[in-house]
């Protein structure tokens, strides 16, 4: 499992790529799907979800639609327009990090 | 499903706790409900699944949640309101003792210096004293909820 201070930088980006496979998601099944998906190495502290939501959807990148089940509401989080179109540039930007980051440890061969 | 019963006790939880946003109370509810619904599927009495679900949910209080929320609506506000305080006190500061340095060996008339003294304290008055006296208000604000 990794950090909370590792997963800090990286969870807007998580949450724009899911919601871009899936429609509409609400917090707990958002929580379970990255479980489910990094077979347990990434677990999201509800703690940091429910900001990054809200403030993403403050920024306008995100909506919601609330669903009543039985006696209490469900919000459901869906991509807005500017939302989808922020989905591939921080992809994009993390996928370099994640590149970067790989040169930058990996063991160089040495001259004999 | 959870009776309304259950559900009220986990929302007093919430609303005892510090949540005040209705919509991350709307959030937490649903997120606790899902949570003790697992926990019960799996054979454990509602009120061992509402203790499991506040450690798993909420290990550091609810209020943590609330706070990191606030904070993030609020850093870029925050931080502007900021700029504007500071720069404004600057300016007010720089105003007061430019009049007095020119007054000093008379390069301008005791009006004009008078005049930008009183410019200065009134800019001083109504930017830097109000942020000053609403920061130490929120600070004993926040002091008084972590009691």
């Amino acid at each position: 499992m990794y950090s909370r201070e590792l997963l800090k930088g990286i969870l807007k980006p998580i949450i724009l790529k899911l919601l871009s496979d899936n429609s509409r998601m609400y917090g707990y099944e958002i929580v379970q799907k990255v479980k489910e998906l990094s077979n347990h190495k990434i677990l999201i502290k509800e703690g940091s979800l429910y900001p990054a939501l809200h403030s993403l959807t403050k920024e306008g990148y995100l909506q919601t639609e609330s669903v009543m089940i039985g006696n209490r509401t469900r919000k459901y989080y869906k991509l807005s327009s500017s939302g989808k179109g922020q989905v591939s540039p921080a992809l994009d930007e993390l996928l370099d990090f994640a590149q970067t980051l790989k040169t930058l440890f990996e063991p160089k061969p040495t001259i004999a | 499903m959870i009776e309304e019963t259950r559900l009220e006790l986990v929302r007093s939880y919430l609303i005892c706790n510090g949540i005040t946003s209705q919509d991350l109370q709307d959030d937490l509810l649903d997120h606790f409900c899902c949570v003790i619904e697992e926990n019960m599927e799996a054979g454990k009495s509602f009120d061992e699944s509402l203790s499991g679900a506040i450690a798993r949910v909420t290990p550091d209080g609810p209020l943590e949640i609330q706070n990191d929320l606030n904070y993030l609506l609020t850093v870029k506000k925050n931080i502007m309101l900021r700029k504007l305080v500071f720069t404004t006190s600057y300016i007010s500061v720089f105003i007061i003792l430019l009049g007095a340095a020119m007054r000093i060996p008379q390069i301008i008339s005791a009006d004009l210096a008078l005049l930008l003294t009183m410019v200065g304290i009134l800019l001083f008055s109504v930017s830097t004293v109000p942020y000053f006296f609403y920061s130490r208000y929120m600070q004993s604000v926040r002091n008084l909820r972590e009691e």
